[in-house]
């Protein structure tokens, strides 16, 4: 039988393996949650500001309404009681390309790809922005952008400062990031969303592309623990079943089988 | 102290009032795409039909609900040697809940099914247009079953012609299944989760509870690299 690697972790006596570091001499009151989070997708610790930029990123992500679909979700098999099965069933929706931060991960790919295309036209002399609205035009539907139901994304806005003010905002992949907003917008007339943001800011980091998925991913989990924990004690009849009235039949009409007796 | 909270676009934005119900008549005396289940569809079909009538929309013919009830017979067995099924058993080991076991099935089989019908994607694409020679088939072939797949539908009565080209028992299966209308993918699979859930569940539920010490922790073998 083909043996299985693991990098994450062994089991030990007295003392546990985690990536390569002992978990109680080691780990043990120097990381943090998002530091865990980062080792345990990334494989390599972070240093305090890189944690606290993930800190940071964690806050503004928590945008948490319970009518978000994701959430509502959560809160419909929630209702039935269990904090787990909830939480559990919620995070399956999120391994599209269309909500969550899940998608960083597809635009973490996109923006490498452009990086390398615009270096190569870089080469050749022409423009960036040249370069990226070649590119632009070979991609129908770009992640990251888009915001519906308002201007701008306000978890990007609240969020940009804070990176300025730790210097992650002169990084490679933020400055493309902010370019390629500014020919999207021209081009389509849509803004970037904090999904393509986190994804520049997590490739700055040194993560891969599918690294940044799962990361993104893992730092908004905090808001679906909140409504599996919250709809599961409310146990809310109204998410368990909704009145007649609320429901609009829109299928067949009534018929008959062949063999209806 | 923060500013109060105010109106955001799910208070504003101009959402419709009712949830749309396309399948089942919600409330008493439900239906399935209009036929009556507890006086027409209980009394006068069997449940392979009613799956059939739920996915594809209409009631199969005799020959089609023979050939379905055939394959969901041949899809039903996943023994403990697959992940959902082994991820089943150790749900049931750590005490998880009946749902939380049943769910863990779910949740495999139908990652099993999608990764089955993505490795037969070209089978599915030449039994939709059949242009050309069939595809390769990427599974190894299964001379016993796949022959035994065929005196079934044979019996049945339902013509599948791409059962005489199909060497893999899932690509037989596959060819069986869009015969009986379910032409794509979402579909098919869920047809397929459909007849391997009780069976996965059962499994996973005649697997002792708690029993820790009496499962095999080191199979398959896993290496700790650093």
């Amino acid at each position: 039988m083909t043996r299985v690697s693991s990098r994450v972790a062994l089991a030990g006596y007295g003392d546990h393996r985690y990536f390569g570091a002992s978990l109680f001499e080691e780990l043990l009151g120097e990381e943090t949650v998002s530091g865990m989070i980062a080792l345990s997708v990334g494989g390599r610790r972070l240093d305090a500001d890189e944690r606290a930029t993930l800190d940071d990123l964690a806050v503004a992500l928590s945008v948490a309404d319970p009518r978000i679909w994701p959430l509502k979700l959560t809160r419909l098999v929630a209702s039935y009681g269990g904090t787990i099965a909830g939480f559990a069933a919620g995070q399956l929706c999120l391994e599209g390309d269309l909500i969550g931060l899940w998608p960083s991960g597809v635009a973490a790919a996109n923006l490498v790809e452009l990086a390398i295309a615009a270096a190569s036209c870089d080469a050749d002399g022409a423009p960036p922005r040249d370069a990226i609205v070649r590119w632009l035009a070979s991609k129908k539907r770009l992640v990251g952008y888009g915001i519906p139901f308002r201007e701008l994304d306000e978890r990007l806005e609240a969020l940009r400062p804070r990176l300025a003010a730790r210097g992650r905002t002169r990084a490679r992949y933020w400055r493309l990031m902010e370019e390629l907003s500014r020919v999207v917008h021209a081009e389509r007339g849509l803004r970037p969303n904090i999904v393509v943001a986190a994804a520049a800011l997590l490739l700055d980091m040194g993560f891969s592309p599918e690294q940044v998925g799962a990361i993104g991913y893992f730092l908004n989990v905090n808001v679906f623990v909140a409504h599996a924990f919250e709809g599961a004690t409310q146990r809310a009849a109204p998410m368990r079943e909704l009145p007649a009235e609320a429901i609009d039949y829109v299928g067949r009409p009534p018929r008959t089988s062949p063999r209806a007796r | 102290m923060s500013a109060p909270s105010r109106p955001g676009p799910f208070d504003e934005f101009p959402w419709p009032e009712k949830l749309a119900a396309r399948v089942v008549t919600p409330g008493k005396d439900p239906r399935i795409h209009g036929y009556d289940v507890e006086r027409d569809l209980a009394r006068g079909y069997r449940f392979g039909d009613l799956v059939l009538l739920a996915l594809v929309g209409e009631l199969p013919s005799d020959e089609a609900s023979r050939a379905f009830d055939v394959a969901l017979s041949f899809l039903a067995p996943t023994s403990i040697a697959h992940a959902p099924v082994h991820g089943g058993a150790i749900a049931r080991i750590c005490n998880g809940t009946p749902s939380a076991i049943a769910g863990t099935c779910a949740v495999g089989l139908a990652e099993m099914t999608r990764s089955t019908l993505a490795r037969h994607a070209a089978w599915t694409a030449w039994l939709r247009d059949r242009h050309g020679p069939p595809p390769p088939d990427p599974d190894p072939p299964n001379g016993a079953s796949v022959d035994a797949l065929r005196a079934a539908i044979l019996e049945a009565g339902l013509a599948v012609p791409a059962l005489d080209v199909a060497v893999s028992r899932d690509a037989a299966l596959i060819a069986v299944l869009y015969a009986c209308g379910l032409t794509d993918d979402e579909r098919m699979l869920a047809a397929v989760v459909t007849a391997k859930l009780p069976v996965a569940i059962a499994e996973s539920l005649a697997t002792p509870a708690g029993s820790f010490r009496t499962y095999p922790a080191r199979l398959p073998p896993i290496a700790y690299e650093e």
